[in-house]
């Protein structure tokens, strides 16, 4: 016979079916991605993206990791920074009244009145190194032993926590910084520490020693120079943070657009598609109605 | 002369109504799936001694004869054993992924939380409530695991259920078989419609366990599984499932290697599922060992050293932890405030997270690729059976034409006898 193939009803009827199906998957497809706006619903309707966007999601989160460390660190940072102001600020005063003190003018009762004036600020700087934050010391290295502490049998200033003792926030990749700064760095030099200087000075007012209170001011100033450096420290690494602050939210908007692009579809694309999609399945059932609907006993009469 | 012409007339009469009562039930038949046209196949009837020698003497239907395309049947089970293959396998494994629920309902979203919990806690190391975060996070992700791989368990053992059942229902069809064998023997050979039966049957058991099927001239089938015989002539062979050896299908003459749905069902168990259990084992082990260790090496709020974090309890990861007090988040004791521990714990996202995140992504992969496959072995096999369709079905048409020439035949036929009656009557009247 001819070379056309044969066509049975069976056999046409499936085939009609099979196009029609894959005609509808392919718009089922293209409704659940506008629907969902996922370019896909489970890992394996696109591997290499699913498994790229896990990576980039881990990344998102571990830059929420640091942000909280960031976070922290800041409110930490301007804690202290705060608290040592102040302590700045008395030493300023103490210097002034010291200068006051070493002139000779001053009467007995005048120096007395320094003294007491002396003793409360020696009180306050002990309350600034005592300072706690969430309720654990702010000076105190990493133990939870109160900083500065006074010790009557050895007539002893004590510091807790060793310089060494810093708390470490992660603030961004591979970027440890130390956010803490102890009570002794602050108030303590290798020779002196502020406290047992004030007690001294407040012994040679009592006496009136100019000699003792002009070397006590010598002190302070020398002091005041370790009070200042842990300042400037801890203003370094406020920057630093606020620096990895910035550089992780660029990085967030970077990872956020590419996990975007790699898990969402692009609307207009997805709409177009749909679209055509549409028409074509539409299309596709009118042929196959049409193409299907007359056989020859249509003719036969 | 006019009795031999009249019974001529006859016998057009009598093989154009089997021959129209054929294409009637053809046309009956057109959406019936697995049915062949049928046609009678008509032959002149053997010649008579006349006065001029041999004559004419009508014509005979001869038998009924069935559209066959041995290629085509060959095409349709091979590839139809090959979809149900993958196909199974894909749609087994499908569920599988399912378990996992990633991105959104997974492990990786709980392994995320602990990572949160254990940077929280190593900023706050002496909050109570960052403790119970990170004990809650560990809880969720032990739950999650456990609820997966009890999950994969009764993938593998509902597989295993289907498998045998499917077994069953092969040794049913290869019974019957063997039954339809016996009808070979009757004169005439196999009745058109019971052929019918007995391929959809080998299309079926193609399609369930990859058997293949030999038809012989007389009609009967012989059926066999890698060389085994499961239908020999009369008799049928059944199988069985192995109680030993989980999925592995038995012959009396031993172990046989099956395809088809069978085939998927016994891969899906011993090799897909099995590796994505094994795979989440592994994370889990190496998870465990890692958290523990980095636990090890801190001390809780009071000083002592941490102890075991999590541990496997009989196939079950569990949090063996339960008080916060007992979570070691300092590397020195008595440092309330250093939480580098937690730290160090927290850091664990980037090995473990990535070893999770291979667990998914070759399980996708396979997922992927075996939908792929299956969708490339069922297009095949649509082809093939449709192509097959077309070769042996019913074309309305071809049946409209045939009815016409049949009809004429009749009408023809008819008309001779008319005719010769008008001959005799002018005989008689003379």
């Amino acid at each position: 016979m001819s070379s056309v193939p044969r066509i049975s009803f069976l056999g046409a009827n499936r085939t009609a079916q099979l196009r029609l199906r894959a005609a509808y998957a392919r718009l089922d497809t293209a409704n659940q991605q506008v629907a969902t706006g996922r370019a896909y619903t489970r890992p394996s309707g696109n591997a290499p993206a699913a498994s790229r966007a896990a990576v980039v999601q881990s990344q998102l989160d571990q830059l929420d990791g640091y942000d909280r460390a960031i976070d922290d660190s800041r409110s930490r940072l301007s804690v202290a920074d705060t608290k040592i102001s102040q302590a700045v600020d008395l030493y300023q005063r103490i210097g002034q009244l010291a200068t006051q003190a070493a002139s000779s003018t001053n009467g007995p009762e005048a120096l007395k009145a320094i003294r007491e004036e002396i003793v409360q600020m020696r009180g306050e700087l002990q309350a600034i190194g005592n300072s706690d934050y969430l309720g654990a010391p702010l000076f105190g290295g990493l133990g939870t032993a109160t900083p500065v502490t006074f010790n009557s049998g050895t007539s002893t200033w004590n510091f807790a926590g060793a310089p060494t003792e810093r708390i470490q926030r992660e603030i961004s990749t591979n970027e440890k910084v130390d956010i803490s700064i102890t009570a002794g760095e602050l108030f303590s030099n290798s020779t002196d520490n502020i406290f047992a200087v004030l007690d001294q000075l407040s012994a040679d007012l009592l006496t009136g020693n100019t000699a003792g209170i002009q070397a006590a001011m010598t002190k302070v100033t020398t002091l005041r120079s370790s009070l200042t450096a842990g300042q400037a420290r801890i203003g370094a690494v406020a920057n630093r943070v606020e620096n990895a602050a910035t550089r992780n939210a660029a990085f967030k908007v970077t990872f956020t657009a590419e996990l975007s692009s790699l898990q969402e579809v692009d609307m207009a694309d997805a709409l177009t598609d749909q679209n055509r999609l549409n028409v074509a399945y539409q299309a596709a059932l009118g042929v196959t109605a049409k193409a299907t609907e007359r056989t020859l006993l249509d003719w036969l009469r | 002369m006019s009795s031999s012409a009249l019974s001529i007339a006859v016998s057009a009469l009598r093989a154009h109504t089997y021959a129209i009562e054929t294409t009637s039930n053809n046309v009956a038949n057109a959406s019936t799936p697995g049915y062949r046209r049928q046609r009678v196949e008509l032959k002149n009837a053997y010649p008579r001694e006349g006065a001029l020698g041999p004559m004419g003497a009508g014509v005979e239907a001869k038998t009924i004869s069935r559209a066959t395309d041995r290629l085509a049947d060959l095409r349709v089970r091979g590839s139809a054993a090959q979809a149900a293959y993958f196909g199974t396998r894909a749609e087994i494994m499908q569920k599988g992924e399912d378990l996992f629920g990633e991105p959104d309902l997974g492990v990786t979203k709980e392994l995320t939380a602990t990572w949160a919990a254990m940077s929280t806690l190593a900023v706050q190391p002496s909050d109570n409530a960052a403790r119970y975060g990170v004990l809650s996070a560990l809880q969720g992700v032990a739950s999650r695991v456990n609820q997966i791989r009890t999950g994969l368990d009764q993938l593998a053992s509902d597989a295993t259920t289907r498998l045998s059942g499917d077994i069953t229902d092969a040794n049913a069809i290869t019974a019957r078989l063997a039954e339809i064998n016996k009808f070979a023997r009757i004169p005439g050979g196999l009745p058109a419609d019971l052929a019918d039966e007995r391929d959809r049957a080998i299309d079926t058991l193609a399609t369930s366990i990859g058997a293949v099927a030999t038809i012989k001239d007389d009609g009967r089938v012989r059926v066999t599984l890698s060389g085994l015989a499961v239908v020999d002539d009369e008799n049928a062979i059944p199988l069985s499932v192995s109680t030993s050896t989980p999925g592995q299908v038995v012959h009396p003459a031993g172990v046989v290697k099956v395809s088809g749905t069978v085939g998927g069902l016994q891969q899906a168990i011993t090799g897909d599922i099995a590796d994505a259990r094994a795979q989440l084992d592994t994370f889990v082990s190496g998870f465990v060992t890692a958290v523990n260790t980095l636990h090890a090496t801190g001390f809780t709020p009071s000083g002592a050293p941490g102890g075991p974090l999590l541990a496997e309890v009989s196939g079950q990861l569990t949090v063996t932890v339960t008080q916060p007090d007992q979570l070691a988040a300092t590397d020195t004791a008595g440092q309330a405030q250093n939480g580098k521990v937690a730290q160090a714990l927290g850091a664990l996202r980037d090995t473990q997270g990535a070893a999770f995140r291979s667990v998914v992504t070759s399980l996708s992969g396979t997922v992927a690729g075996l939908g792929r496959s299956a969708d490339t072995a069922q297009s095949v096999a649509d082809a093939a059976s449709a192509q097959r369709d077309s070769a042996v079905g019913v074309n309305i048409d071809e049946e409209m034409t045939d009815l016409v020439t049949q009809q004429r035949a009749y009408d023809a036929a008819a008309k001779l006898v008319s005719v010769i009656d008008q001959m005799l009557q002018t005989l008689i009247q003379m």
